[in-house]
């Protein structure tokens, strides 16, 4: 209780710095101007339910809107829905929208398009599984909607919230009969603040402000509250070149950079017409660990990975920069309700000679361990290669290979046989259930399963006592730190900049928000 | 203009004759280095990062704490050992393929149109296409490489042999009855071989340039190991905050390279008959 | 000499059809079932199968190449798994960027090469040409990427003259547009420049020696007319292989070139296919970029049977 009041007085705080008056205005300071914002890649397509990527979330955020959304503290908030009921069973609840929000196209936001949208994410969406214990959603006259749960849920409001993907909602009469993926450029019409008026891949996705866009109410608040379109035009770049990211701001080509360097920190902190931003948190960084092929079967060496790694080098190496980074233990971030320090004890150990003897205890024959990770993160690039160093120290030999994001994934999920260590990087659970899939043996995510961990999951999944399901997770925590089938290095932040003309940016989540931002000289 | 003409080139000229030392200069202190410097090029030390030269760290250190001498010179035996590769196993190829199509009359126009084919696509181009379907590693950045350069030095000796096959004293070997193979090694190969030298320094320049390309690009020799294209590759956005660490391999590369090509022309003004009249 | 100009393409149209099957092979080469390469390992059995009966993969692979060519010759070379469009949209989309690209490099390297090569050929052995091969050279041994960042970080970040990267296209805005291009076509341009400079010194020594350069300058005609128009013209067709060559190779330099100057052509769709291991895209680009070859190399056939007597006379 105390942590989250602290969360919530550094939250107001921040805040508090950000707007000139204390909280953010109510109408935009200046109204007009342009951002050009390099990315560090390009969304796969903008049928954006349909996608996993968070390039393709990032934009997705300001072209639609959910019935709820999360809001500073990643808890789940009204967006379209102006507020919820739930039986006393817990099964059903029943959204009221709300009233004279219209579309990019000008048509009015009705329940049936609620319900198409729902479905067709229940269909087509990657994140189906999430709201697998959703019956059916039906409309209730014009501006109600009515959706039931199989059995109830703690977790369906917060993965309903969840945005990667969003439920988004969109026009019934644009979506009926759209294959995942097929959904056409002109049919990319949703309700929030900016609407798309071109894409070119490879080149940019340009947006241009919504007219007739309808805020939902209360004050800015993560993706909640507020979303004011100061700014006319937004065009998100793809630059995916880390060095040509940093040459554009510099040099007053680009107005934002996205994931820059921490090696470039002061330097562009101290570059006049820049200013810095420090995303917290921003991913944790974790490294699966094969407990079903390979040499990491054997518990013995896996726990002597566990015990003898230092894991502030790894993320000094990751992060770049001591300010970039912090060591914790939990499954969930410091600024989550759902934070825990069990298992703690054996986290960043760095005991290398009770490694050694565990190395030797465990029987290991010498057969280099095969790590796969990738170049398209740096920091989980340079996390992986500084625990390899520290492996050979440990006294195994190693093998590192290094895709792209998706190819690495892809040989994770469906290669077994090929890989001892993978690696992968976690941005904010919004709720816990987010780990469901990851966790869960039936998944098949990660080569791990555990029936305790699996009966803790659908346990948690239906308490409804917040308190009760984070001891759940708290047990969840537990057997991972003892069975090991990953290790997470530590908490990684974000580093942006930008340009400092634009007034009132506020980092949050993975996404760059430019809605409440605004150019103080009008360009 | 007259005496330049008249002028005779003995020797490969001072520019090549340096150039040449100073290759050989570089590969030996490759060679020796790790026994010179014997501190691990992979080692990651976080209270490391990123010093600039000092007595400590004779070239500084990169974004891992690693030695950047140690990985200058382990990176150079992995280019040399790429761009050696590369030399070597193409002109073995090429040769053959040029021999066989330069004396079997048959196989000569399928071939040629084959190279033609290969000729067809920028070596980079092609060189990343076969990046594409293999796993990156050392051999097969060596393998695409020579895929890619073969035809240059097939052509070259088909040339070659389609000359002298016309020879008169090579029709006399064939009229006296000496075998094919003979006639190809006693006569052919000798008669290309200051071309064939020439093509390869120019390969082994190419082999090193395009190394770097593909570790750009994200398909060349896998980490940790180094190679001065991956070190350049991987520290190209620290040019201005740690420069050293992309100074060094870019450097060598730099020195290599144009040693190697300086040392390929001057190696041709030597032969070429057009430049000794 | 248009039956030497019929040949000559025809030869080339040949070239063409094994670069097809390279092209095939290539992709064949990845490890793995073909439906699931260019579908993606996401694919459904549903679509897998689909994909196998539309395609006939279980047909003979000589079968399947034929079934393929054929598609390729009406213009359908697959859908990009990623991009879930298809490569020749993807491709038409791009190309105008590396057009754009090529042509500005082209024009630099042609301007910046021959200039050296006929001032290193007229102060030939001197220290003039000395400094030119030197600047020749240092084109040719370094990485290209490692100019463009070079070039970037001095004119864009420490001048602040030019972008830093990106593309307008010349048609919307021509001087943004070649403000954008400048740095780009030159790091791209400056690399082929020292082979045409070296080309050009090599072949005006031959032409300042030849006779009638000697009776032009005898009969008194000026210096520079002597140079530019007797002997120069006289050189112009080995410079002109290399030109050819220049453009066909420039084409291929792109790739490297967009990556790092963020243009959306079809190098870093290319480059974003080999990562992505989008076959489909890898396949149509390595295609594409072989029709280019041909198609630069049949004008420069033209320009030969225009400019060189001799080739008439063989064709005749």
């Amino acid at each position: 209780m105390l942590r989250r009041l602290m969360t919530t007085v550094v939250l107001l705080l921040m805040l508090a710095t950000s707007g000139a008056s204390g909280a953010a205005p109510d109408r935009c300071p200046v109204q007009g101007g342009t951002v050009r914002a390099a990315m560090a890649g390009s969304p796969p397509t903008l049928d954006f339910v349909t996608s996993f990527a968070a390039q393709a979330r990032d934009i997705g955020v300001y072209i639609y809107e959910g019935l709820v959304t999360i809001d500073g503290n990643y808890d789940a908030a009204p967006q379209l829905a102006e507020r919820w009921t739930t039986s006393a069973d817990g099964k059903t609840y029943t959204f009221h929208l709300r009233k004279g929000v219209k579309f990019h196209d000008g048509s009015p936001v009705t329940a049936a398009d609620v319900v198409a949208s729902v479905e067709r994410f229940r269909a087509q969406s990657p994140r189906k599984a999430d709201l697998s214990m959703v019956a059916g959603a039906r409309a209730v006259g014009n501006g109600t909607v009515e959706i039931t749960l199989s059995q109830p849920s703690a977790a369906f409001v917060p993965l309903m919230a969840y945005p990667g993907p969003a439920v988004a909602i969109m026009p019934k009469k644009l979506i009926e009969g759209v294959a995942a993926g097929k959904l056409p450029q002109s049919s990319v019409i949703g309700t929030g603040p900016y609407r798309l008026a071109e894409w070119i891949p490879d080149k940019h996705v340009h947006l241009e402000r919504f007219a007739q866009y309808s805020p939902a109410p209360g004050d800015p608040s993560g993706y909640a509250g507020r979303r004011l379109a100061c700014l006319e035009h937004i065009y998100f770049l793809p630059v995916p070149e880390v060095s040509s990211r940093v040459a554009g701001l510099e040099s007053g080509d680009y107005d934002y950079g996205q994931n820059l360097p921490a090696e470039t920190y002061s330097r562009l902190t101290a570059t006049k017409g820049l200013k810095t931003v420090i995303l917290k948190p921003y991913y944790e960084i974790v490294m699966h660990l094969n407990t079903q092929n390979g040499a990491l079967k054997e518990w013995k060496l896996r726990r002597a990975i566990q015990v003898g790694l230092n894991e502030d080098e790894i993320m000094l190496a990751a992060a770049g920069d001591k300010t970039l980074y912090r060591l914790d233990p939990s499954l969930f971030f410091k600024e989550q309700y759902w934070h825990s320090n069990v298992g703690a004890n054996r986290y960043d150990e760095h005991d290398v000679a009770k490694a050694k003897a565990l190395v030797k205890e465990g029987g290991y024959d010498g057969s280099p361990l095969r790590i796969i990770t990738t170049s398209d993160f740096q920091f989980i690039y340079n996390a992986a290669l500084a625990m390899e160093s520290q492996l050979r120290q440990l006294g195994f030999t190693t093998k590192v290979q290094a895709y792209d994001y998706p190819t690495m994934i892809d040989i994770f999920r469906k290669k077994r046989g090929d890989w001892d260590i993978s690696y992968n990087a976690f941005s904010i659970r919004t709720d816990p259930g987010g780990f469901t899939f990851v966790l869960k043996s039936e998944s098949g995510y990660q080569p791990y399963a555990s029936k305790d961990v699996d009966a803790l999951l659908e346990k948690a999944l239906v308490e409804r006592d917040r308190k009760a399901r984070a001891k759940l997770y708290e047990q969840i925590q537990d057997i991972l730190y003892k069975d090991i089938p990953m290790i997470k290095h530590g908490d990684l932040f974000g580093f942006d900049a930008l340009r400092d003309r634009l007034q009132g940016f506020e980092p949050f989540y993975t996404t760059p928000r430019f809605w409440n931002v605004w150019s103080k000289d009008k360009r | 203009m007259a005496e330049s003409a008249t002028r005779r080139r003995r020797g490969l000229g001072t520019v090549a004759n340096v150039s040449l030392v100073g290759l050989v200069l570089l590969i030996a202190l490759i060679v020796m280095g790790p026994y010179l410097y014997t501190v691990s090029p992979t080692l990651v030390a976080g209270r490391e990062r990123l010093k600039p030269p000092s007595m400590a760290h004779p070239l500084g250190t990169d974004q891992f704490g690693r030695e950047v001498l140690a990985r200058v010179i382990a990176g150079g035996q992995q280019s040399l050992r790429v761009a050696t590769l590369t030399m070597a196993l193409t002109v073995a190829a090429g040769s053959l393929l040029g021999l066989v199509a330069g004396s079997v009359r048959a196989l000569d126009e399928i071939l040629m149109r084959i190279s033609d084919a290969f000729l067809a696509l920028p070596a980079v181009i092609l060189a990343i296409a076969l990046m594409a379907v293999r796993e990156p590693s050392e051999a097969n950045v060596v393998l695409a490489l020579v895929v890619v350069y073969t035809p240059r030095v097939a052509r070259l000796v088909r040339g070659k042999a389609l000359l002298i096959r016309e020879m008169p004293y090579v029709e006399a070997a064939n009229a006296l009855g000496a075998r094919r193979s003979r006639v190809i090694g006693w006569h052919i190969l000798p008669n290309a071989t200051p071309e064939l030298i020439v093509q390869a320094t120019f390969i082994f320049g190419y082999a090193i340039l395009d190394e770097a390309t593909l570790s750009f690009l994200g398909v060349g020799p896998p980490p940790p190991a180094p190679s001065w294209g991956n070190m350049l590759s991987e520290a190209r956005y620290l040019v201005r905050d740690a420069f050293w660490i992309s100074f060094f391999p870019g450097l060598l590369i730099g020195i290599a390279v144009l040693s190697a090509n300086i040392l390929g022309d001057g190696i041709r003004d030597r032969y070429d008959p057009r430049r000794g009249e | 000499m248009t039956g030497f100009l019929a040949s000559r393409a025809l030869s080339l149209a040949f070239v063409l059809w094994l670069v097809t099957m390279i092209a095939f092979v290539v992709i064949r080469l990845a490890p793995g079932d073909p439906s699931a390469i260019m579908l993606g390992s996401d694919a459904t059995p549903k679509a897998v199968a689909e994909f196998r009966a539309k395609y006939g993969l279980d047909r003979p692979i000589a079968v399947q190449y034929i079934a393929w060519l054929g598609r390729v010759v009406r213009g359908d070379l697959g859908t990009s798994i990623y991009l879930g469009r298809p490569v020749t949209t993807a491709i038409l989309e791009r190309l105008p960027v590396s057009l754009t690209l090529t042509l500005a490099a082209f024009v630099i390297a042609v301007m910046l090469g021959v200039t050296l090569g006929l001032v290193a050929a007229y102060w030939h052995d001197t220290w003039v040409d000395r400094a030119v091969s030197v600047v020749a050279a240092l084109g040719l041994s370094m990485p290209s990427f490692w100019l463009g960042i070079c070039l970037i970080y001095l004119f864009a970040v420490r001048w602040a003259l030019l972008p830093s990267g990106g593309f307008v296209e010349p048609w919307v805005d021509p001087p943004a547009s070649l403000r954008h291009l400048l740095l780009p076509a030159f790091a791209l341009g400056y690399l082929q420049s020292g082979l045409i400079a070296r080309m050009t010194r090599t072949s005006m020594l031959e032409a300042l020696r030849g006779d009638f350069v000697r009776t032009a300058r005898s009969k008194g005609v000026a210096e520079l007319r002597v140079v530019v128009k007797h002997a120069f013209r006289n050189a112009l067709i080995p410079v002109l292989t290399v030109t050819g060559i220049a453009l066909a190779v420039l084409f291929g330099g792109a790739v490297v070139i967009e990556t790092v100057f963020t243009l959306p052509g079809v190098g870093r769709l290319l480059v974003n296919a080999v990562v992505r291991r989008d076959y489909a895209v890898v396949q149509g680009t390595l295609l594409l970029v072989a029709l280019w070859y041909v198609l630069v190399n049949i004008a420069v056939d033209i320009l030969y049977t225009v400019s060189d007597p001799r080739v008439r006379l063989r064709a005749s």
